[in-house]
């Protein structure tokens, strides 16, 4: 039997007492947009989405590198886990026949190497992962993203310690 | 003890308590690879999961009530133990949904140390460690879109959690 299915909103709700992913909810809730989970209409779209996501992060991921010294072998290590999770993504891309998604590279523009910056740029990325699984429909392939994600929640975890040694 | 043991331990405990799927228990020890994804498979992961969930709860609660959570990172395991809260409250609505009633918690061991300190925070990284390892191995077989986003959701926090205690303890965390 099945009943009404709920709200995501509720279900959100339900997930984020005391989860860090409210954190990122409540944020998108009080900047005024939907907080409806994206659903994403094809393999594609989701792959697209990650792959921008994902360079957002290496961009600014770069940035505190160049500004802070001793950030250099840790910013290398989580710059190592997103180019593994770029193959990855490109490994999907062809299981499924897909174009190739753009080369992180060719993405131009300033970020600043503000680490809150990078936090919310791992969110987007980690929430843009959870948001995309469904639209999958493959064992495997589900697995290997959801691996990656876990990942780049570990990233994310790294990065909110480090904001909070600073502010401390 | 060692981690793998206490993860292996843990996950045997939960499932064995809750009377979970044997095929779910099975896929986790690597018996078999792979399950039908249909909604019977949802519902014994949901079940299973609940399991975890269950047993997380009752041991952090363990560990607050008798303060073995040493001061400085007490509001870490509070958060924790409402996170998972969350966890088992989703999933039990995700399965009232399905017409199922939902697996009730079990008795928990007690945790054996008697004062707080690494040892402690160890038997929590253990749950953290078997619960993301469960829903890591466990996902790809989820068949509805809705259980999925959820035990996406639920996931990534088993992994901040785990890097928090492994933190604590001066574990490498990247």
């Amino acid at each position: 039997m099945t009943g009404p299915s709920l709200d995501r909103t509720t279900r959100r709700d339900l997930l984020g007492q005391g989860a860090a992913l409210a954190a990122a909810a409540i944020v998108v809730a009080g900047a005024g947009r939907s907080v409806h989970a994206k659903d994403y209409a094809s393999r594609h779209e989701a792959l697209d989405a990650l792959d921008r996501l994902a360079a957002a992060c290496g961009m600014r991921l770069g940035a505190v590198r160049r500004s802070r010294a001793g950030a250099g072998v840790l910013a290398d290590r989580l710059l190592t886990a997103l180019q593994k999770h770029r193959t990855t993504r490109e490994d999907v891309r062809r299981r499924f026949s897909l174009s190739p998604g753009a080369d992180p590279g060719s993405q131009v523009g300033g970020v600043d190497a503000d680490l809150a910056s990078l936090r919310q740029s791992l969110d987007d990325l980690m929430i843009a992962y959870a948001e995309s699984l469904p639209v999958f429909g493959d064992s495997s392939v589900v697995s290997r993203l959801a691996a990656d994600m876990v990942e780049v929640s570990k990233l994310r975890t790294v990065i909110d310690l480090w904001v909070t040694a600073e502010e401390s | 003890m060692s981690l793998p043991s206490l993860r292996r331990d843990f996950i045997r405990r939960a499932f064995v308590n809750t009377g979970a799927s044997m095929g779910v228990l099975h896929l986790l020890e690597g018996r078999v690879e792979a399950l039908p994804r249909d909604e019977e498979t949802d519902i014994a992961i949901l079940n299973a999961a609940l399991g975890l969930e269950h047993e997380a709860i009752g041991l952090y609660a363990d560990a607050l009530s008798r303060n073995l959570v040493p001061t400085g990172l007490r509001e870490y395991a509070v958060e924790f133990k409402g996170a998972h809260e969350g966890h088992r409250d989703t999933q039990v609505e995700i399965l009232r949904e399905r017409g199922v009633t939902a697996v009730a918690p079990h008795k928990v061991d007690p945790i054996r140390e008697a004062a707080a300190g690494d040892a402690v925070i160890r038997r929590l990284l253990s749950i953290e460690a078997a619960a993301e390892s469960a829903y890591l191995r466990l996902i790809g077989h989820i068949r509805t879109s809705d259980y999925l986003l959820s035990a996406g959701f639920i996931v990534v926090d088993e992994a901040r959690h785990q890097t928090i205690w492994r933190r604590a303890l001066g574990f490498s965390i990247y």
